[in-house]
């Protein structure tokens, strides 16, 4: 990871961060696909569990937590799937 | 071969992370309070900026806000204007229904006089307005002085014969018996002079900014509305001021009445208390079921 990527990625997560907090959810949503096409969904995984305990979600139902988990998921099966694709050894 | 133990071996990997995730949710679903003391001292940081955001007056911070408040301003206006709008229908059907019930009953229609505003309170003496109207035109003193169609702002107090001189309820000295709607009781207005009375009234009665001011004397009489509350718990009267609901400087025509539309008994301004009181059950909009069904019940029994 190049000391630019490194940045982006912080930025991302820094703006992931800020923008749920900020009620911004649009902008939420954006910057985890851009985060999960850049790099990956599983640095999201703990984001999202400190998030709903921030909020005290696990009092009822944790949310972000589960969209995280279920998003990483989703994510990686795909992003498999497409590496098979386009894989030099075929 | 190489691709498809690899493939395997992520799949494995993801299988893995989701479900030890799912641990740890499940953990925080069992220990809520632990999980959210931790949460807290690591969101500390991004707590303290984000109340930055939220709080400070500083230039960023002050930009963010003001656009969101202007979009919940924008939202709240837009539907605060589809209300009126059906406010208004409503508030048509009910003037509607007003005349044809007081055809119905035989009232008189009441004659008024349109007179244009020529001098108004920044070149008169405040609270004073002049109308080109006068005992030619059949303009009397004591006549009650409208905007619109019930909205009284005043009494005629000298006239000519080409204008007449107006003085406002907001004149100082200007007293007038007012039925407050909301609390529902009957109160002293006293003018206090710029466009503002005031009215007096005993602690404890729970007066609200927006109650209606009625000046049950004058047929039909609304003056305005409670704009500013004084209450302070340790004087024995509360006060409540009272602004006309059109600013004077935009009156451009008013509409004179009779001085038989001021009221002289004590019996009829009564009345009229109690019919506004009265008025407070009727609720729109359930009557149409009920008289169609009985319309059809009669017209099928009629058969």
């Amino acid at each position: 990871m190049t000391i630019f990527q490194a940045f982006l990625a912080f930025s991302l997560y820094i703006v992931i961060i800020f923008s749920f907090m900020q009620s911004h959810i649009l902008l939420g949503v954006g910057a985890v696909l851009l985060y999960t096409l850049k790099f990956s969904a599983v640095a999201l995984l703990p984001l999202a569990i400190v998030l709903d305990g921030y909020y005290g979600a696990f009092h009822s139902v944790p949310v972000f937590s589960i969209c995280a988990i279920g998003w990483y998921f989703l994510s990686d099966m795909l992003r498999s799937t497409m590496n098979i694709v386009q894989s030099r050894y075929e | 071969m190489k691709v498809q133990s690899q493939r395997n071996y992520r799949k494995k990997r993801t299988i893995r992370i989701a479900i030890a995730a799912s641990l740890v949710v499940i953990c925080g679903w069992f220990l809520p309070a632990a999980f959210s003391t931790i949460s807290s001292i690591v969101m500390s940081p991004f707590h303290a900026v984000n109340q930055w955001l939220e709080e400070s007056s500083s230039l960023i911070p002050t930009f963010v806000r003001d656009r969101q408040s202007l979009q919940a301003d924008i939202q709240q206006l837009e539907s605060q204007l589809q209300i009126n709008s059906r406010t208004n229908v409503t508030q048509q059907r009910l003037l509607l229904e007003n005349n044809r019930l007081r055809e119905l009953l035989g009232a008189a229609k009441e004659n008024r006089i349109v007179a244009g505003v020529i001098a108004r309170p920044d070149t008169l003496p405040y609270d004073f307005l002049q109308i080109d109207r006068g005992v030619n035109d059949g303009i009397e003193v004591g006549a009650p002085v409208f905007v619109g169609t019930d909205i009284v702002i005043g009494l005629v107090v000298h006239t000519t014969a080409q204008y007449s001189f107006v003085e406002l309820f907001t004149t100082p000295g200007f007293e007038a018996t007012i039925f407050l709607s909301g609390p529902d009781v009957v109160a002293k207005m006293y003018g206090m002079g710029g466009g503002v009375a005031r009215v007096s009234l005993p602690q404890g009665i729970p007066v609200q900014i927006g109650n209606l001011v009625h000046v049950p004397s004058v047929e039909p009489g609304v003056f305005g509305k409670i704009s500013y509350i004084e209450n302070e718990p340790t004087q024995p009267e509360q006060y409540g001021y009272v602004t006309p609901n059109i600013s004077l400087n935009s009156l451009y025509h008013v509409s004179v009445g009779r001085v038989s539309q001021i009221s002289q008994s004590v019996e009829e301004i009564d009345k009229r208390v109690q019919e506004e009181i009265e008025s407070r059950l009727v609720v729109e909009g359930v009557s149409l079921e009920v008289s169609t069904t009985t319309d059809q019940a009669t017209t099928t029994q009629q058969e």
